[in-house]
């Protein structure tokens, strides 16, 4: 057992901390989403980005970009395809950013968009498609991430991942949202720290007061306890560290957003104040892949298969 | 990074394993009820701990020059989490070995360490902590129990103290006393609890049979030698052992039991329905969490870094997991708590009550956090 990273994943974080350093200061412009493409072409460039690497990156690595790329306020599809795509596209050529959705996926798609790829996962199959321009419709969303929707998905024309179960799909989703559910979190409440020790009521710093701090240590406490599952379920590979992986994050990322919010008083609610940024990313990973409810039965599904076996056995009609 | 136990650390633990299973009877849950403030464990214990120390597996974390194996922080934590979620067959033996015994080793005189050593390592010897005292909770500084100097020599103490867990079971008290008009003016003594003075009453409660008593102390006559380390020093004797130490219990593996055991009784009644499900996996994954936080922890000290705010985060955790444990207890497993038939249920759920109070409030944690985690600021 090791917490530490080994020399080459410090290094692929250090690399791509150095470039999101220059990157970090707040944005000039107040949007819902903020592109970059200078950022993303030099992280690209740099081999950071992508399902495919040539050097070899895996789903580990992934995430450790990510957690960088992450606390960067625009908008840049670094899990999917880092940390679902390693893992489950093997050699197939895939385009940026990667969605990823579960069949008919006729509802809002995070990063879908034209130029990019999508993974569809149906109940039989993964299958792997490259959106156009024009299967898609943008979605104007108030949630930092980059919403698209199908215009029309025809699911034959997409590309059988073959050998790729879908619950082997889903499990590295599930490990996608608890990344980006802890890296939002970690830069809401590093962002919300700084405010708290500026911000003066009452002749003192807010954040001197008790009540305040109290809540933030129990936003810290959920942050490193989903940061550490996160990176255990990407390292062991094992469903059942996925889901709960997932399951621990989606059920903080409420409290953590409304926490972060909270001591930004009403400034944390408007696009001036960075915040929205990642407060407003992790109520939208809330409900993904079906939400808090459905991770949680999968984790008991992995934990204690025959107990829920069992159950499924007493309830089914004679 | 690493999340696998190495096959040394495997097969340490299948050594305990196996200890337990030859060592414990079957009926070991209904007699012991997994207390190990009951009068039983604590009897138990007297003779499980020098079985254990004949297999090397009482102090394997101690080092070789006093009779350990000079195993790395992991064994230590895997030893503690085996005991732990069997109901600690130690008793009270626990603290002798992890820090009681050390802080002897540090900071005792030549004779403390010939008399008492030998008897903790030996697995006979069990300690009580007389730190807290009415009036002086968290905020332990505020202790009024007095140890003044007597014309005779040595010391008279008097006071009180309370929350003392297996006092009544006691061999002797790791007690800290006023010495001194300054606010961290206080010494550690090590007091025999036959000791002509010292009265100990049972506080009752559910955490355990004896896991609480009240302890007075009238005109207690202790030697000079019954100081431990320098006088006016015993703050310091007692943070510097207590962080080496850092998390404390590993409290999920007896929650994470316990869950899987309220499980099984769940699916054995065909109720392990969704909602269940929901809250059984939600306190678990709030279980793994705390256990990789404390692992993180562990590696540090693993690695000889110091102490650091990552100790409150864990022990906060543990806090939190064990509350998401109780409300799945609570809600789906209610009738079996007010039964009590099933030990390790009930004492699973019985531990979570007190998660947050012992070793330092959840309270105490979060300003910790506060403070050396997140660099907020006091003023």
């Amino acid at each position: 057992m090791d917490f530490d990273l080994t020399e080459d994943q410090a290094l692929i974080a250090s690399a791509v901390r150095q470039i999101v350093a220059r990157h970090l200061a707040d944005p000039t412009s107040a949007d819902f989403v903020l592109n970059a493409p200078v950022v993303e072409r030099e992280l690209t460039e740099n081999g950071f980005l992508g399902a495919t690497s040539e050097m070899g990156l895996g789903p580990v690595e992934g995430l450790l970009i990510a957690e960088e790329v992450g606390r960067l306020p625009f908008a840049i599809e670094a899990a999917t395809s880092g940390i679902l795509g390693r893992a489950i596209l093997d050699a197939h050529p895939v385009r940026r950013p990667l969605a990823v959705a579960l069949a008919p996926a006729d509802g809002p798609i995070r990063y879908l968009q034209g130029g990019g790829a999508a993974v569809i996962i149906t109940d039989d199959d993964v299958r792997l498609l490259q959106v156009e321009e024009q299967d898609v419709e943008r979605v104007p969303a108030v949630f930092a991430y980059p919403f698209g929707r199908f215009r029309r998905l025809n699911v034959d024309k997409a590309v059988v991942l073959e050998g790729v179960a879908p619950e082997s799909a889903k499990q590295w989703w599930r490990v996608v949202i608890a990344a980006e559910i802890g890296v939002a979190g970690r830069a809401a409440l590093e962002a919300t720290v700084e405010f708290v020790k500026q911000r003066r009521q009452f002749n003192r710093a807010i954040g001197s007061f008790q009540a305040v701090q109290h809540r933030l240590a129990h936003v810290a406490t959920l942050v490193q306890g989903i940061e550490w599952l996160t990176r255990r379920a990407a390292t062991s590979g094992a469903a059942a560290d996925a889901a709960l992986a997932a399951t621990m994050a989606q059920q903080s990322a409420g409290l953590i957003h409304a926490d972060c919010t909270q001591f930004h008083g009403a400034y944390g609610t408007t696009l001036d104040c960075p915040l929205h940024f990642w407060a407003y990313r992790l109520r939208a990973l809330r409900g993904e892949l079906k939400g808090l409810s459905h991770q949680s039965v999968e984790a008991a599904r992995s934990l204690w298969p025959d107990a829920v076996a069992k159950q499924s056995r007493a309830v089914r009609p004679a | 990074m690493n999340f696998d136990w190495t096959p040394s650390q495997n097969s340490f633990r299948q050594r305990i394993r196996d200890v337990l299973d030859r060592e414990l009877q079957d009926d070991w849950p209904q007699k012991s009820r997994l207390d190990p403030s009951s009068e039983y464990v604590s009897r138990f214990s007297r003779e499980f701990c020098p079985t254990l120390a004949r297999e090397g597996l009482l102090i394997p974390h101690w080092p070789q020059q006093d009779g350990g194996e000079g195993l790395d922080p992991f064994h230590h934590w895997i030893l503690g989490e085996e005991m732990f979620a069997i109901g600690e067959p130690r008793s009270y033996q626990y603290m002798s070995v992890n820090w009681a015994g050390p802080a002897i080793r540090k900071y005792g005189t030549p004779r403390q360490k010939a008399e008492l050593l030998p008897r903790i390592t030996g697995g006979t010897m069990i300690f009580c902590q007389g730190f807290s005292e009415p009036g002086a909770g968290s905020d332990l500084a505020a202790m009024k129990t007095k140890a003044e100097r007597s014309e005779s020599g040595g010391f008279v103490i008097n006071g009180s103290k309370i929350w003392t867990s297996g006092a009544s079971l006691a061999d002797v008290c790791f007690l800290l006393a006023r010495t001194g008009q300054g606010r961290k003016d206080i010494s550690a003594f090590l007091v025999p609890m036959d000791t002509p003075g010292i009265d100990v009453r049972i506080v009752a409660s559910f955490n355990g049979e004896r896991s609480f008593h009240e302890v007075f102390f009238t005109d207690v006559q202790a030697p000079e030698d019954a100081v431990l380390g320098e006088v006016g020093r015993g703050w310091d004797i007692v943070m510097s052992v207590l962080a080496d130490e850092r998390v404390g219990a590993p409290r999920y593996a007896l929650t994470m039991r316990g869950i899987d055991i309220g499980v099984g009784i769940l699916a054995g009644r065909g109720q392990f329905d969704e909602p269940a499900q929901i809250r059984a996996a939600q306190a678990m994954a709030a279980c793994h969490a705390a256990q990789l936080l404390c692992l993180s922890v562990i590696d540090d000290r693993a690695k000889g870094r110091p102490p650091s705010g990552s100790t409150s985060v864990a022990r906060y955790c543990l806090n939190a997991a064990d509350r998401l444990a109780a409300d799945f207890f609570e809600e789906f497993l209610s009738d079996d708590l007010v039964l009590n038939e099933n030990p390790v249920l009930a004492a699973a759920y019985r531990r979570t009550a007190s998660s947050g109070i012992a070793s330092g409030t959840a309270e105490m944690q979060m300003n910790a956090i506060a403070r050396d985690v997140l660099r907020l600021p006091r003023e």
